[in-house]
């Protein structure tokens, strides 16, 4: 499940990464949402960039996961901002005003700044 | 009213790899045409996603469980193209909900669930429920007429 949906990279810069690819939707987010947590769990750390550029579509259900990890590191006082969204998903990111709640960035570097 | 140029009467189990099949007939049948409907592939993907999940989800779960079991539950997709518009039903085996008392503004929240409905609202031209809620129907308006490839 994790490698196929998500990998968690973690460079000199400490923030981690976690890169997605396929589709964030319905038929896949609750099992995501679990092997996320799962993976952020076995860590201490507190903020996270979500790398969208291999995603292509996210529905409500994709909404809720991000979420979800979004309410998890806020109880660890960090945050998750994200990276790479295509235009499908910035439209499902301002349908549902959650641009407003997090950060969403043209590159993963720009990320990094924004945690820092 | 709109002459019809094609209608697809589909019925589905209540899994959810229903869903990519569903997405998959509907853009052929819409690659056969030429409409002028802004944003169509997103606003049609979503919309059939999200009409879909909750057919699913609280639709064949609430379906009677009368002499049934629940793999005989069947979800029923209607797709019409007419020369001036699409229009896309879904209906589940459930028993419905209060739709008229459901709000469908998005705004902004922190929770998890509870976004599917707005989201349809949002992308839609038109949207409507039969009386007991197991039925939506959706509209996509076209600026111009649609006509066959």
């Amino acid at each position: 499940m994790e490698e196929k949906n998500f990998k968690f990279i973690v460079d000199e810069r400490e923030v981690p990464i976690m890169k997605f690819n396929g589709e964030i939707v319905f038929e896949n987010s609750n099992e995501l949402k679990e092997t996320a947590k799962e993976k952020i769990r076995e860590t201490e750390y507190q903020n996270l960039i979500m790398d969208f550029e291999d995603v292509s579509f996210i529905d409500s259900s994709g909404i809720g996961f991000i979420l979800s990890l979004f309410k998890f590191l806020r109880e660890r006082e960090g945050g998750l901002v994200i990276a790479n969204a295509n235009e499908k998903i910035k439209k499902s990111f301002n349908i549902t005003k959650i641009s407003q709640i997090i950060n969403i960035f043209d590159s993963v570097d720009e990320a990094y700044n924004n945690l820092k | 009213m709109g002459n019809l140029l094609e209608e697809s009467k589909l019925e589905f189990g209540c899994k959810p790899k229903i869903i990519k099949k569903f997405l998959e007939k509907l853009f052929n049948i819409l690659e056969s045409y030429n409409t002028h409907i802004e944003n169509l592939n997103f606003r049609i993907e979503l919309a059939s996603r999200e009409m879909l999940a909750n057919a699913i989800e609280h639709g064949c779960s609430s379906a009677p469980k009368i002499n049934s079991s629940k793999s005989n539950f069947k979800i029923r997709v209607n797709v019409k193209i007419k020369n001036d518009k699409i229009i896309l039903s879904v209906k589940d085996p459930g028993k419905g909900f209060d739709w008229e008392n459901c709000n469908l503004e998005s705004e902004l929240s922190f929770a998890e669930k509870g976004r599917g409905l707005k989201m349809i609202n949002e992308v839609v031209d038109r949207l409507e429920f039969n009386n007991s809620g197991n039925k939506i129907t959706v509209y996509f308006y076209s600026r111009d007429k649609i006509v066959e490839k």
